[in-house]
């Protein structure tokens, strides 16, 4: 008896909860999930509207608050290339704004286009909350061959093309010319490999003052998914139901990791890192050779005075793969749009030749879009280090992203409390691995 | 006679009804106001909550009643164990240093003390200034070459790493808010000693007792409804902590291997970035549960503890 | 501590007794590690970014860049922001004076059913995770057809359990005397509320002012998913922008943080005359 009684006014409140977010008038957490299963129908694609529409755009490129950055006068342009579709455009900080999107959207104001990262997309793909574009772009005949393949390839799930790229990163090598010169080593270069990039980094890091900690260090560590891509490792397999961690690949590029530090000892440990980052050790001339990608360029000229320093692409890893990150942001239309179409018009200007060229020439990241990258970007770059700009554009031939999964934040963290207590000396590498194996199968097991 | 006698006892009657719908009008006229605006923004989406806690739901798309599950997880989910732990050691360790501490500071400000203003302001200014800042300063000022381990090494003890090292991690963010939140009870505690008489203290000391006689008989009592104030909402505060677990650990991640992760902040991981909201409210639930465990017990002890409960 | 006796009023007190000595001290070296911390905030805030995080650091820039503050000015529309968070702030705080004062006596001195079950309901609202009721809430203020309004911002945070059970533990220690001296009088609860219950209590109620004023000011969350407007935002959403995807402008930051800070100090300064005040026990009116 009693049970029953909890169990129906249980599920009336659950019933509350669907119908407070369910009862709206515009977009809807129900209709996107009757999207799930719409996603792969063609939209009806409605003629270019006659009749004056208008869409909500929120977006985080180029933080530049009171100047609106480059992103407003993106926006302009497109309204007057597009004076039938009215955009109400709302810059938001970084910070949160994923909270933010995702409150409107189980509120009911959803936007119909957002700008999202690489994991904000993949996790929102995978609930069927932004629309699989390509149904549009063959229907509209749109050449995806202008942009870089690697950054149409990162905002894909499952085949679905769920984002177009409007602006990338990836991770090169700067070195500290001052350094190699006073080591008497010659500057690395596109050729160098793992051993020839070890050698250098412990020729180059020294205890200037003799007090038995080193101040200058040969390079520093990338983030951990770096060292994944590195030896050709994934988190879990194919078709994400098994953690493979555990496999010797894995361990081999964790390990690595872990040596740079605390065997190596030619990167700074967490210990180091605390008392000032690595960003700024480059900065202070504390770093030889620092991997870290195009958003450093504008402060680094400002800051940097006392040495030299130019850029070359990652060395090839102790497997002979090479690799770098891939970051990048996209637009993507929200499945509850009730515009879709002018939603992907806009879509198209912001991320095609005309968007990026504003957006380059203001510089924050890579415009995807190969013409703009090869003539704006390097023009950009006059006068600037790094004198190697190209390195940037050489470097998305073999830039990887790292693969996702709808519950990807967890299996991250997971991955990395483990690798803290590695880096630590706390655990082997073997062992965290095995611990974070445990903590993510039970996650895969959920879908 | 009949009559008259059964008028004048139905007019006593409705005398009293009338009597004592006046004495409960004011009563539900002074808390009207609040109780609405309480009840629609602060109950109705607790219960609302309450529901979420049994469902699956990612925000994204629409939730999925998913029965008790939530709450079995939360049983066998080691990290819950692990952050409830944490917690307790939060709170046990910053209410009663905070309370200690913050009655010692308003007792030594409430004599006549010269730049009583600057003393004032210098205990609040923590309380005032914007958590990132304050969590991004202190991160520094324990880190390796940051004040804390540059006065350590200057004696010759080895630096500490403490936000690094598990074995400290947790103490440090725990005394960060008691300094952080000292100010708060000081002003409170300020606030209640104004309400102790100075006559009757002036009568004590006429008649002999001495300074601690006056605190245990005289001061005590008279504040001891603050106390229990700052106890409760110790207790209550402290069990929620997020702010700054949340800006001092480097990446947002909790600490390292989660030494300082607290339920407020794994609460705020599955509700926004775990894609676990039903899990979020669960364990939010849960903690309420717990917290309501505690102030109901010393809300029963409130008699006996605090001077002038009815 | 002090042993000496006590000083009857005719007696000049002793200036620099011992135990006065070691109070100031120890004072002093409390309020010097509560405000190092912000002293460094301020150092921070006038740093060129080359000496951002220098190591070994260094406590005072060289050169001084007073720039860092007309540039968070202009980053970020300070003034306007700034306006919108005062008048959110003030509303709140006025708001909150009235009504959580009003049930706090209510709750102290009133007898009415189920006036303990209310109470404690009251307190478990304070309980629950705000991450948790945040979306209720805001799709309540949708019903309401409040999102992106000041309104929609200042309503949920007119009453909340924490300032009523504040005040309710005050009036608890209020003097009996009074109470049945303006009842004798004739005064009604109302009249008694307004005419001798608040002024007496300024303390309290100038306590709960900073206190609320300062916690509304520096809200994050609740300002950031209501507002979307660009000309509605409030300070800490405007300071956020600073945080960027990659990098932070941290002296930027600081500098906003320190611009952010001093109007609750301002205000702080201002109600200090109200934070003493004895109660008037003797020559009691109606």
């Amino acid at each position: 008896m009693k049970p029953r009684v909890s169990l129906n006014i249980v599920s009336v409140l659950v019933g509350m909860a669907m119908l407070l977010g369910a009862c709206a008038p515009a977009a809807t957490p129900t209709q996107a999930a009757n999207a799930t299963q719409a996603a792969n129908v063609p939209q009806p694609t409605e003629a270019a509207p006659a009749a004056p529409v208008t869409i909500k755009v929120v977006s985080f490129l180029t933080y530049d608050e009171n100047k609106e950055g480059a992103e407003a006068a993106v926006v302009a342009a497109f309204q007057a290339a597009h004076p039938e579709i009215t955009v109400d455009f709302q810059l938001l900080p970084y910070a949160d704004y994923f909270t933010s999107i995702k409150t409107w959207i189980a509120g009911g104001t959803a936007p119909d286009v957002a700008s999202l990262d690489l994991a904000m997309l993949q996790e929102m793909a995978a609930s069927g909350s932004i629309v699989d574009l390509n149904p549009m772009i063959a229907a509209d005949g749109y050449d995806l061959g202008a942009y870089y393949q690697s950054t149409l390839d990162m905002f894909k799930n499952n085949g679905g093309q769920y984002g177009l790229p409007a602006s990338y990163s990836n991770v090169v090598l700067y070195y500290n010319k001052n350094l190699f010169d006073a080591a008497g080593l010659p500057y690395p270069d596109a050729n160098m490999d793992w051993a020839t990039f070890m050698s250098y980094a412990k020729t180059l890091t020294k205890d200037t003052n003799g007090d038995g900690t080193n101040e200058i260090f040969g390079t520093s560590r990338l983030w951990w998914p770096y060292y994944m891509l590195l030896t050709g490792a994934t988190p879990f397999n194919a078709d994400a139901t098994a953690c493979t961690l555990t496999d010797q690949n894995a361990i081999t590029g964790f390990q690595t990791m872990v040596d740079l530090s605390l065997t190596d000892k030619v990167a700074p440990t967490a210990n180091d890192l605390a008392a000032q980052d690595d960003w700024h050790m480059f900065e202070g001339g504390r770093i030889a050779m620092y991997p870290i990608g195009p958003w450093s360029i504008s402060e680094f000229n400002d800051v940097i005075k006392d040495f030299d320093w130019d850029a070359t692409t990652l060395p090839t890893g102790p497997t002979g793969k090479k690799v770098t990150f891939l970051f990048g942001n996209a637009y993507s239309v929200l499945s509850g749009s009730q515009q879709q179409q002018a939603a992907f018009e806009f879509l198209k200007f912001v991320t095609g030749a005309d968007g990026d060229q504003i957006r380059q020439d203001a510089g924050f990241e890579i415009a995807p879009i190969k013409s703009v990258a090869e003539n704006s970007f390097l023009a950009s770059m006059e006068g600037k280090k790094p004198a190697n700009a190209k390195v940037f554009l050489d470097s998305a031939a073999f830039a990887v992203s790292v693969p996702t999964h709808a519950h990807w934040s967890e299996i991250a963290d997971a991955i990395s409390s483990q690798l803290d207590s590695a880096l630590l000396g706390d655990i082997t590498v073997p062992a965290a691995m095995q611990a974070a194996c445990d903590t993510i199968n039970p996650i895969l097991a959920e879908k | 006679m009949e009559n008259t006698q059964t008028i004048e006892a139905q007019s006593s009657f409705l005398s009293r009804l009338k009597n004592k719908t006046r004495k409960y009008f004011w009563g539900y006229f002074f808390i009207l106001p609040s109780l609405l605006i309480i009840i629609l923004f602060k109950v109705v989406p607790l219960i609302i909550g309450f529901g979420i806690s049994f469902s699956d739901w990612n925000l994204l798309s629409a939730p999925k009643f998913v029965d008790v599950q939530n709450y079995v997880r939360l049983f066998t989910d080691p990290t819950a164990l692990k952050v409830f732990g944490n917690t307790f050691f939060y709170s046990a360790v910053s209410v009663p240093l905070n309370l200690v501490f913050s009655l010692g500071l308003a007792l030594a400000l409430n004599q006549k003390i010269k730049g009583l203003a600057f003393f004032r302001t210098a205990y609040y200014i923590p309380v005032v200034a914007a958590s990132v800042a304050v969590s991004a300063i202190w991160v520094w000022l324990l880190s390796n070459y940051g004040m804390i381990n540059t006065f350590l090494t200057s004696i010759g003890l080895n630096p500490i790493n403490f936000l690094q090292d598990t074995k400290y991690a947790l103490t440090s963010i725990t005394l960060v808010d008691v300094w952080k939140n000292l100010g708060f009870n000081v002003i409170i505690f300020l606030a209640a000693l104004q309400d102790v008489p100075e006559e009757l203290r002036d009568a004590a000391r006429v008649d002999g007792a001495n300074a601690v006689n006056i605190f245990k008989n005289i001061t005590l009592p008279l504040i001891s409804p603050a106390i229990f104030f700052t106890a409760v909402m110790g207790v209550i505060g402290s069990l929620q902590a997020f702010d700054l677990v949340y800006n001092m650990s480097m990446k947002h991640e909790g600490g390292p291997a989660r030494a300082t992760s607290t339920v407020g902040f794994y609460i705020w991981q599955n509700a926004f970035k775990y894609s676990r909201m039903g899990y979020a409210a669960a364990l939010s639930f849960t903690l309420m549960a717990i917290l309501l465990v505690l102030t109901i017990i010393q809300w029963k002890m409130r008699r006996k503890w605090v001077y002038g409960e009815e | 501590m002090t042993t000496a006796a006590a000083p009857s009023i005719n007696h000049p007190r002793r200036k620099f007794s011992a135990g006065k000595l070691a109070t100031y001290f120890f004072l002093t070296l409390g309020a010097l590690i509560m405000i190092v911390p912000f002293i460094w905030m301020v150092s921070t805030s006038l740093k060129s970014q080359q000496q951002l995080f220098t190591w070994p650091p260094t406590w005072i820039p060289n050169p001084f860049v007073w720039s860092n503050y007309s540039e968070v000015f202009s980053r970020i529309n300070f003034s306007l922001y700034g306006l919108n968070t005062l008048k959110i702030s003030v509303a709140v705080t006025i708001g909150r004076l009235i009504l959580c004062s009003m049930a706090g006596y209510g709750f102290a001195r009133m007898k009415f059913p189920g006036k303990d079950f209310l109470f404690l309901l009251i307190l478990a609202t304070m309980m629950i995770s705000a991450q948790v009721t945040m979306i209720p809430n805001f799709v309540i203020m949708r019903y309401l057809g409040l999102v992106d309004t000041h309104l929609g911002v200042i309503l949920p945070q007119l009453a909340d359990g924490f300032s009523i059970f504040l005040m309710r533990q005050f009036f608890l220690t209020f003097p009996f005397e009074l109470e049945d001296a303006a009842k004798l009088d004739g005064c009604n609860p109302l009249m008694f509320y307004i005419r001798i219950l608040l002024p007496n209590s300024k303390p309290i109620l100038a306590t709960l002012a900073v206190m609320t004023f300062q916690g509304v000011w520096n809200d994050f969350l609740w300002p950031l998913v209501m507002l979307t407007s660009p000309g509605k935002r409030t300070l800490a959403v405007g300071l956020s922008y600073l945080v960027g995807q990659y990098t932070t402008r941290w002296d930027l930051q600081m500098a906003g943080s320190v611009l952010t800070v001093l109007p609750i100090l301002i205000l702080f300064f201002l109600l200090q005359k109200y934070f003493v005040q004895s109660i008037k026990m003797t020559g009691l009116k109606g």
